[in-house]
């Protein structure tokens, strides 16, 4: 008896350890290609910026959503300037999101958003910011479905134009408003890929209590450990702004155990822990289908 | 409106330039109002009314118009004249401002300066057909 418990559990943990192992190579892999580290289809995204490098990271991100055998749909806007005198004199942002749902099994009219923006400044690959924010997302939907019981819809959706004032997310924020879709919740990933201090600890960005309680449950059974912030620089609070719950989730930025590499041409490949990836990836699955109950 | 077409065509070239400015504005300010920006259209449409009231008129008050709108297009080339030299002195790396001057965007600011310039140079002589010296 106590051999075949022995057993079972060298098992258990031997599975654990393999999907790791799978995960890493897996966002290993698509961070590589989103960053330049490897080549995809005979081109390198170098960087995510302009409207020809933004343009060949849809491509990249579309091939992603159909190798999961989902159709993935793009959301084109023209957004103004921030100053209406600015709009005199320039012309409108002009981009596109990429977005898939992922459907319920059950019947159901509730959508669960999963957001991470895909650009970069001029002249960085991106990497951690926002490379494994896209990755993360990508490998949790991918997990989720092989989950056989999902009460909601989940939307994977890619911003552009982060750097630019937020541009992407308030597009698709306006998108969903008008759509008039039932929202539970908005979830953005930016930079998850640093952790100096080894301590796995994530940062939750103005949650509301709910999606707090569904967080720090996961957490304390995970001991993984967070803090919350009132810091709403990224995308969640374009959410925010026209009334869906949101929360931001991304590593200790608040507590300057972030990538020091942000917004320069040395956020690389190199940079990323894939390990603390890998494991905020688990982590944050595992949230999902708390709320997918 | 005769009156109107008849003074556009008593003075062609310079009422051409004033129209094709303002329509441009205005298409501008159009497309603005579409995506939820109403000022730049509220400008243009302002100025659109004010310059086909002064086409309806041969005076001083017209002349006065179209100068305004011609110094109002040569501000506006200038400004992002400007700005490009300043975005490259300072760097910047915000794709949405790199974006604004492309050698397109350079070259329609130009014509746009050299358009406001014209029509300030023309526009003495758009007076009464009865006197033949230049106004100032």
């Amino acid at each position: 008896m106590i051999r075949l418990v022995t057993l079972i559990c060298f098992l258990q943990v031997f599975t654990a350890f393999g999907q790791t192992e799978t995960l890493i190579e897996e966002q290993q892999k698509l961070i590589g290609e989103f960053s330049g580290a490897i080549e995809w289809e005979g081109t390198t995204l170098n960087a995510r910026s302009s409207s020809e490098e933004r343009d060949l990271a849809r491509d990249y991100l579309k091939d992603r959503i159909r190798s999961l055998g989902l159709e993935p749909k793009e959301n084109t806007y023209l957004m103004p300037n921030l100053n209406p005198l600015i709009d005199l004199l320039f012309s409108p942002f002009k981009g596109a999101n990429i977005y898939t749902v992922l459907p319920a099994t059950v019947e159901s009219d509730e959508y669960v958003v999963l957001g991470a923006h895909f650009d970069t400044e001029v002249g960085c690959p991106g990497a951690i910011d926002n490379g494994t924010g896209v990755a993360l997302i990508y490998s949790v939907v991918k997990k989720l479905q092989l989950v056989q019981n999902r009460s909601k819809n989940i939307m994977l959706v890619f911003f552009d134009q982060e750097e630019e004032e937020l541009v992407g997310s308030q597009a698709f924020a306006k998108f969903l408003n008008k759509q008039q879709w039932k929202i539970h919740s908005v979830h953005t990933f930016d930079m998850v890929g640093w952790d100096a201090d080894g301590d796995r600890e994530m940062e939750l960005e103005l949650p509301t209590p709910e999606l707090e309680n569904a967080y720090y449950g996961v957490a304390s059974r995970l001991e993984i450990p967070l803090y919350v912030t009132s810091i709403n620089s990224t995308d969640h609070h374009s959410f925010r702004q026209v009334g869906f719950p949101a929360i931001g989730v991304n590593e200790a930025y608040g507590k300057r155990d972030s990538s020091p590499f942000k917004d320069t041409p040395e956020d690389t490949f190199d940079t990323v822990n894939f390990d603390y990836l890998a494991g905020s990836t688990l982590f944050v699955f595992e949230v999902m289908k708390e709320i997918m109950k | 409106m005769n009156r109107i077409i008849e003074n556009i065509k008593s003075s062609l070239q310079l009422s051409l330039a004033i129209l094709a400015s303002i329509t441009a504005f205005l298409f501008k300010g159009i497309n603005y109002l579409i995506i939820g920006s109403s000022i730049p259209f509220l400008l243009g449409m302002i100025i659109f009314i004010l310059i086909i009231f002064s086409f309806n008129q041969r005076n001083r008050l017209s002349r006065r118009m179209f100068r305004l709108w011609g110094w109002l297009l040569t501000f506006w080339g200038t400004s992002r004249l400007v700005m490009e030299l300043m975005f490259e002195i300072s760097s910047i790396t915000e794709e949405h401002i790199q974006s604004q001057f492309t050698p397109g965007q350079k070259l329609l600011s130009i014509c746009v300066v050299i358009t406001g310039i014209y029509i300030i140079r023309k526009v003495r002589y758009y007076q009464n057909p009865d006197t033949l010296t230049p106004s100032i």
